[in-house]
Formats: structure tokens, C-alpha cells, sequence
């Protein structure tokens, strides 16, 4: 019964060196990692639509480590969403505990994996906004190079979908190094008005206070599918004002959302939900900082 | 392709479409009969089976995966001793399940038991939340989790920390 379709080729590369070999070969191949996006796209009911040509990276261990390193966490492109929370919220940077537990569910995070996570090209996923913010690095390969390329995550501004691809063909995301800097609080707020996956707004915010002083915000906002902004100015403007932030602060940071959000003319909802989304982030500053102790 | 893997303890092998959604292997090749299509890919958890000790959803898994793997369904973990403190939790916590849920429900509590046996609240919703229907409340099936791992600890004399 299944002889009528075509059957994809399946290659299971055991090293990393063996993957770009084998994608050097097969150029029209397609990396498997969870696979949960091809997955779930996928309307057959017997039959998972795959390309002609798949290289599984299941069994490349090289790829399922996280280890420390002088820059911070390196995280292998294989680790899955359960066995990153694993590690334990203490030895994770700040914020990605919370925002990988805010990512589908269990079983589905037991199968989704980080470097599949960065490689979406339909959709900006929940931790690129916070990766981003962290100043992590991801270490791309490439099989034409046979060596290292390192690329700082790329801050996207609105740009067309096919530009913010940050893979070329055949290169593979071998791992993601984040700095474990401490930050006080992280904030990660995913809204989605009406469950319409194509409506989703995406705040996320780190800040760091000394002395009732705010001595480092950053904010990040996305609408999931054509990048990722942020207003470095108002995030150097914002650094050492004194909490609470009084009303001029506070109408300054508006007006900095308002105009940085401009792309999105015709998403009004969301760029007023994004001015309360940081308002938020800075009320659980305030609710946390008492006395000037960030509790 | 021919794919060899354990199923329920036992290990198997059959020759078939590397890209066949597991859910149907399972049920027309090893007649499985305890996991159901239902959503679309949408992750309704009726379809749940333990990967290596780790609930997924036997949709979103083409067969090629499963090469050298170890799979348990409803039918292997019933047939267990252990089984019975999942039934005798649920029972107590009067979680009288639906036979759709009731499988992958057992099967991610088995998965939840076998890595914590003092599951922290966190791990209880994000268990009871694996599964959507609606057959019971949220907090009645954690109640049943509770109840299943004192019944689990009772078995393996472990005090409650």
C-alpha cells in the first residue's frame, strides 16, 4: 500500500565532520533535529511529508552537550527544550528557564530542540528575542569552509522574510554560547489575541538594579515573523534612573515604543499592548525593589 | 527501510516508509490500539508514547526515528506491577478518566514517577497539562499524581522528602 510514494532518503552521520561530508554530497538535503515544524505541518494522515533527502542528526553526540566555556554556556544545537530545563534554573542564564517553560508542552518540548528552534524559517521563535538579549553567539558550520564560523545573533530589523534567514544552505547551527551573566529579573510575556499564531507579540526584558538604581535594562520586542526590535538609545537612556521611574520617564519610554514599533502601522493592538507589556516589566521591577534591594 | 527497535520490552523489526508517522506503524503493524489521531498535529496528547522513557506524541515521530529505540505503550506499562499505583492514585483522587486520555494520562505519569518521586507542583501541571481533554479538571488529575506517588514510594519504601 505505501510502495506508491516516493521515500525519502534517510542518512544518519554519527559526527559532525561525517553531517557536512554527507551535506556536501547531497546539497538539496534537509537537517533533522525534533523535527516538530516539519512535523506539524504535515496534513497526511499516515505519512510525515519529508524532502527527498534527510540527514538525522539523532545520533551525533558531539551535537547533545552543553558544557562551560570562558564566554559562558555552550549549548550543543541538539539539546531538547526538557533536557536544557534539566540542567536546573541556577547554572541556565537568567531568563531561559522561564521562557523555554513557557514553549508548548511537555511532550512537545521533550522533542523540540534548540538549534531547530533557531533554524524556523517560517517564524521568529520565543527565544530569539531573549538570546539576543543575552548576546549569545551561535557557532554555524559550514561543509564549504570545513571549519568555524562564528556569527553573533543578528539583530533583525523589519525586512522581508527571505532576508532574515540566518542560515545559507547546508550550514548547520552546531552550538549556542550564551554568556551567564546575573541579571535580577527577566521578563518574557508571549501574547497571542485570539490563538491566531500570525497575531503573537513577544516582549521579553532583562534588568539589573543597584541601589534602587536601574543600572541595566534591555527590552526586545517581536511580532514572530519579521524580526526582532530593539531601541538601544532608550535602553542607554534608561540605565541609572532611579525607581519608580517618574512620569516624564515613563512618557519618554512610550514615545520610544511607539515610534520603534512604526513598522507595524497596522497592528495598533499590538503596539499599545507592547507599551503596557513594558509597563509590566517595569512595575515587577518596582514590586520587586524594596528598600533598593531587588528581592 | 527496515527498522528494528524494542516495543513493550520486547525487541522488534519491519521493513517500511521511513517517513510513516509512528502512530500508524504502531497501530496497523504492532496493532497498538491504545493511541488515537486526533488533532492535526495540534498536540492533544492521545497519541503519547514513552521515547526512551520520555512521553511524545507518536504523530509527530516519523518511523526512521525510531531505529535502535526503546518504545513503551499503554499495553507494556499495564501489564507492569507499578501499574497499579497509577490506578489505585487516580482512584482515590476520584479522577475516573475518559478511555481516550486514559492511556497517554498513565503513560505520563509513569515517565513523571520514574524520574521524581517527590514531584514538585510545577512537574505535576506540566504533567496533567501533557494531555488536553477534558474529561476531568486539571487539578483532579494532580491530585491523582499526587496520590500515585505515595502509592509509588509506599512500593518502593521511600519516605516523602
Amino acid at each position: 500500500m505505501y510502495q506508491k510514494y516516493n521515500s525519502p532518503r534517510v542518512f544518519f552521520p554519527r559526527t559532525i565532520s561525517e553531517t557536512l561530508e554527507m551535506v556536501e554530497r547531497e546539497s538539496n538535503a534537509v537537517f533533522w533535529a525534533g523535527g516538530t515544524e516539519l512535523s506539524c505541518r504535515s496534513m497526511r494522515k499516515d505519512l510525515i511529508d519529508l524532502p527527498k533527502t534527510v540527514i538525522s542528526l539523532c545520533l551525533v553526540e558531539e551535537l547533545a552537550r552543553a558544557s562551560r566555556s570562558e564566554y559562558g554556556l555552550d549549548i550543543g544545537a541538539m539539546m531538547t527544550f526538557e533536557r536544557l530545563l534539566r540542567i536546573g534554573k541556577s547554572t541556565l542564564p537568567t531568563g531561559l528557564h522561564e521562557t523555554i517553560n513557557s514553549i508548548g508542552n511537555l511532550p512537545l518540548r521533550n522533542r523540540a530542540t534548540i538549534g531547530g528552534h533557531l533554524a524556523l524559517q517560517t517564524r521568529i521563535g520565543d527565544l530569539h528575542p531573549l538570546l539576543e538579549l543575552l548576546d549569545a553567539k551561535i557557532e554555524i558550520r559550514s561543509p564549504s569552509r570545513g571549519g568555524r564560523k562564528r556569527s553573533q545573533i543578528k539583530k533583525i530589523p523589519i525586512m522581508l522574510l527571505e532576508e532574515k534567514n540566518l542560515l545559507n544552505s547546508g550550514e548547520l547551527i552546531s552550538k549556542i554560547s550564551i554568556p551567564t551573566d546575573n541579571w535580577d529579573i527577566a521578563f518574557h510575556r508571549r501574547i497571542l489575541p485570539g490563538n491566531d499564531e500570525n497575531k503573537v507579540l513577544i516582549f521579553t526584558a532583562l534588568a539589573s538594579v543597584e541601589g534602587g538604581v536601574l543600572s541595566e535594562c534591555r527590552m526586545a520586542f517581536s511580532d514572530g515573523c519579521t524580526g526582532i526590535l530593539r531601541d538601544r538609545e532608550i535602553e542607554a537612556h534608561m540605565t541609572g534612573q532611579k525607581l519608580p521611574l517618574g512620569y516624564r520617564e515613563l512618557k519618554i519610554l512610550d514615545e520610544a515604543i511607539i515610534e520603534l514599533t512604526a513598522p507595524w502601522k497596522t497592528r495598533s493592538y499590538d503596539r499599545k499592548t507592547s507599551m503596557a507589556c513594558a509597563r509590566d516589566f517595569l512595575k515587577r521591577i518596582e514590586d520587586n525593589n524594596i528598600n533598593g534591594m531587588i528581592l | 527501510m527496515k527498522i528494528s527497535f524494542v516495543l513493550n520490552g520486547e525487541p522488534v523489526e519491519i521493513d517500511t516508509m521511513p517517513h510513516r508517522r509512528t502512530l500508524d506503524l504502531l497501530r496497523e503493524s504492532f496493532q497498538i490500539r491504545s493511541i488515537y489521531y486526533r488533532c492535526n498535529n495540534r498536540g492533544c496528547g492521545l497519541c503519547l508514547i514513552l521515547l526512551d522513557g520520555n512521553p511524545m506524541h507518536s504523530c509527530l515521530i516519523p518511523a526512521f526515528e525510531l531505529r535502535l529505540r526503546d518504545i513503551w505503550t499503554m499495553e507494556g506499562i499495564s501489564a507492569r506491577k507499578e501499574f497499579e499505583d497509577l490506578v489505585a492514585g487516580f482512584e482515590l483522587a476520584n479522577a475516573k478518566l475518559c478511555s481516550f486520555c486514559a492511556p497517554s494520562r498513565a503513560l505520563v505519569a509513569e515517565a513523571l514517577l520514574k524520574s521524581a518521586l517527590n514531584p514538585d507542583m510545577k512537574q505535576l501541571r506540566f504533567t496533567a497539562e501533557a494531555v488536553k481533554c477534558s474529561c476531568n479538571s486539571t487539578l483532579r488529575i494532580i491530585d491523582g499524581l499526587e496520590k500515585a506517588a505515595e502509592f509509588r514510594r509506599e512500593r518502593l519504601r521511600v519516605s516523602k522528602v
